[in-house]
């Protein structure tokens, strides 16, 4: 019997907690905790008031728990966690569905329009302990394992991803091992075939950033860090990294131009609109989403003059929306995302204030930014920088603003004006900016 | 100015009666009918629902026929009774599927609202006198028979309808909502900050809204 599903895919990654959170969206629920219950967000709000290097032990074995034990993947069954994916969503019928890579600013969209999104790409934590500075034994680690994973799962390539500059604390306890569909799984197709209206587009979130990777199998590649800091060059050059054999999709955020290619054919198939949303890396669509909401709360005389910044996994796009805050998501709290922030301000009518969420990540790596360079940029563009749950002098070991940005959210007073789900049409129409800021 | 019916929820009224104060006080004529479940109701909806059919042609047409919680279940046979509604406002509407039986529906309406705005028990413990447990407990069980997903597209075969979800409603889900007006082809608004028994302690964006649709009514 394979391991259920929500036992195999890694309940922190930005696939499951960003579906979770638009999956709440699509309930009309708030999303406080990442979708934990209320008891665990109290007892990690009272934890956190510990000493951070006992809560840094705690926080690295608890995550490190939910690697899944290697000699499990052969058990797995991809289809079953597609199934998973699929099955969350309410059972109704769609005028859209968005499908293919993580993205929050695109997930936000996906809220604000009342649909659902399939991710392409899924974590899938595997209990292994090593030294986080060894990437040549975790490579080998995936190449005695990852044949099981593929072997038993056909339809998929395994993108193994060692950072150990943003996930120094978990790659310690587990290897990651990323997965991408390379066609697409029954179950959505089952969830397009069932719940999509006639003629209803499918979006597709194509983002095509790729990373110099090592191939150790037909469909199984290693990448030697991640997005975010440093660059691919910085993560080559440490030592023990493996030698590249050439680009290949980013392992968290890239999409398998196969995968694009199968929803395409199915598309043309049922005569659905095949509408790709193209880009390269994840920071790219925030701009255009964010111009999207503006311009719908302006169309219905909301006010519009609160930024707020989503930030990786941390965020509730139902309250973003009934709390009329523009969402200006970003991938991660690194300085390329400060930058991205700063471009966005300047072309941006003025804000009024601007609400920073912080994902938390516990470890002080390269070219993280901190609440200092949040608030220098957002106080230049005149706007009024509020941190929202974070305490600025934790920054970046805050565990417990996981659980406190709920009731957060919940002091920021709410949107005036009733509203009405985005429309297709209407996204298709505003498309053509994404990806140009 | 508009002619206005409201149909309000199971045995409780006295809590929209500020509402429909609210909206006399734009100008409207507006007739809050009593609820199902009173013993000068009855607790059959069909039937209930026919009266109200009977009204809006006695009286209209109405240019706004406003159910309320199981209230839009009445106000939606009634639209299909007639042809003297001439715009239909549903808001809150209920029963969604996982909730028609006797205890998944006690449950949910036990649940309560959490919105500062929610009526009190002692406001509605005065409408449900009227009624006593037996019309309460007939009033849900002939609710539950009537389903929504059927029944709005054929009322909007004879009027616009606008399905209306307050945000933090516990008792209707957003699903049931979106997927009602999309069967029938109807508006659906989400209002923030509001609860189950929207429009309670909202008059200026209730009568917003009203205006809007009557305005809409007149092009």
């Amino acid at each position: 019997m394979s391991p259920e599903p929500e036992k195999v895919i890694a309940s922190f990654d930005s696939a499951s907690v960003l579906h979770a959170g638009l999956v709440a969206a699509l309930e009309g629920r708030p999303f406080s905790n990442l979708g934990n219950p209320e008891p665990l967000g109290r007892l990690i709000r009272i934890a956190t008031r510990m000493p951070w290097p006992i809560l840094r032990e705690i926080y690295r074995r608890i995550g490190g728990s939910e690697g899944i034990p290697p000699d499990q993947l052969r058990r797995v069954d991809m289809a079953a966690v597609a199934a998973a994916f699929a099955g969350a969503f309410p059972g109704r019928r769609y005028p859209a569905v968005l499908i293919g890579a993580s993205n929050g600013a695109l997930v936000h969209l996906a809220a604000a329009m009342q649909i659902p999104w399939l991710p392409q790409t899924v974590l899938i934590p595997v209990g292994r302990t090593g030294d986080p500075h060894r990437a040549d034994q975790a490579l080998e680690f995936g190449r005695r394992w990852g044949a099981d994973l593929l072997a038993a799962n056909p339809d998929v390539a395994l993108h193994q991803m060692h950072d150990a500059a943003q996930d120094e604390l978990m790659i310690a306890r587990m290897a990651y091992f990323r997965v991408k569909w390379q066609r697409l799984p029954e179950a959505y197709a089952r969830l397009l075939t069932e719940r999509l209206r006639p003629g209803a587009p499918v979006f597709v979130a194509e983002d095509r950033l790729t990373w110099p990777c090592t191939r150790v199998d037909q469909r199984h590649w290693f990448q030697t860090g991640g997005l975010g800091g440093l660059s691919p060059q910085d993560h080559l050059s440490a030592p023990y990294a493996p030698e590249p054999d050439g680009p290949a999709p980013e392992a968290e955020w890239g999409v398998e131009p196969g995968f694009v290619a199968a929803i395409k054919d199915w598309c043309e198939a049922h005569d659905h609109p095949f509408v790709p949303i193209s880009y390269r890396g994840p920071q790219q669509p925030a701009a255009a989403v964010a111009d999207m909401f503006r311009s719908w709360f302006r169309a219905r005389d909301e006010r519009s003059d609160d930024l707020i910044i989503p930030s990786f996994i941390l965020g509730d796009p139902w309250r973003t929306i009934n709390r009329a805050l523009v969402p200006f998501w970003t991938y991660f709290p690194v300085q390329e995302a400060v930058s991205a922030l700063d471009a966005y301000l300047t072309e941006a009518d003025p804000y009024r204030k601007v609400f920073v969420l912080g994902f938390q990540h516990g470890a002080e790596s390269p070219g993280v930014a901190g609440p200092e360079d949040f608030r220098a940029v957002i106080t230049r563009h005149g706007a009024e920088p509020v941190l929202l749950g974070t305490r600025p002098q934790d920054w970046p070991h805050d565990i417990g603003s996981l659980a406190r940005y709920g009731q957060a959210l919940d002091q920021l007073p709410a949107a005036g004006r009733p509203w009405t789900p985005l429309t297709a049409d209407e996204v298709r129409l505003r498309l053509t900016g994404l990806g140009q800021h | 100015m508009a002619y206005v019916i409201m149909v309000p929820g199971l045995a409780v009224r006295n809590y929209l009666q500020p509402s429909a104060e609210c909206l006399r006080s734009h100008g409207h004529d507006v007739d809050l009918l009593p609820p199902i479940g009173w013993r000068s109701t009855g607790t059959d909806l069909h039937d209930y629902a026919r009266r109200i059919a009977d009204h809006a042609s006695a009286h209209g047409p109405a240019d706004l026929l406003i159910g309320l919680s199981i209230g839009t279940q009445a106000a939606t046979l009634a639209a299909i009774e007639t042809r003297a509604v001439r715009s239909l406002l549903l808001v809150s509407p209920t029963l969604d599927p996982a909730r028609r039986s006797t205890v998944a529906a006690l449950r949910a309406w036990a649940g309560g609202e959490d919105h500062p705005d929610s009526p009190r028990v002692s406001l509605q413990a005065h409408d449900w006198v009227n009624a006593g447990p037996d019309g309460i407990y007939r009033g849900l069980r002939s609710a539950i028979t009537v389903g929504l997903e059927t029944e709005l597209p054929r009322a909007a075969r004879n009027c616009p309808v606008t399905v209306i979800h307050a945000d933090t409603d516990l008792l209707s889900p957003l699903p049931f909502a979106l997927d009602i007006a999309e069967r029938a082809g109807a508006r659906l608004m989400i209002v923030p900050d509001a609860p189950h028994s929207w429009p309670i302690g909202d008059d200026d964006r209730f009568a917003g809204l009203v205006a809007h649709l009557v305005s809409g009514l007149e092009g």
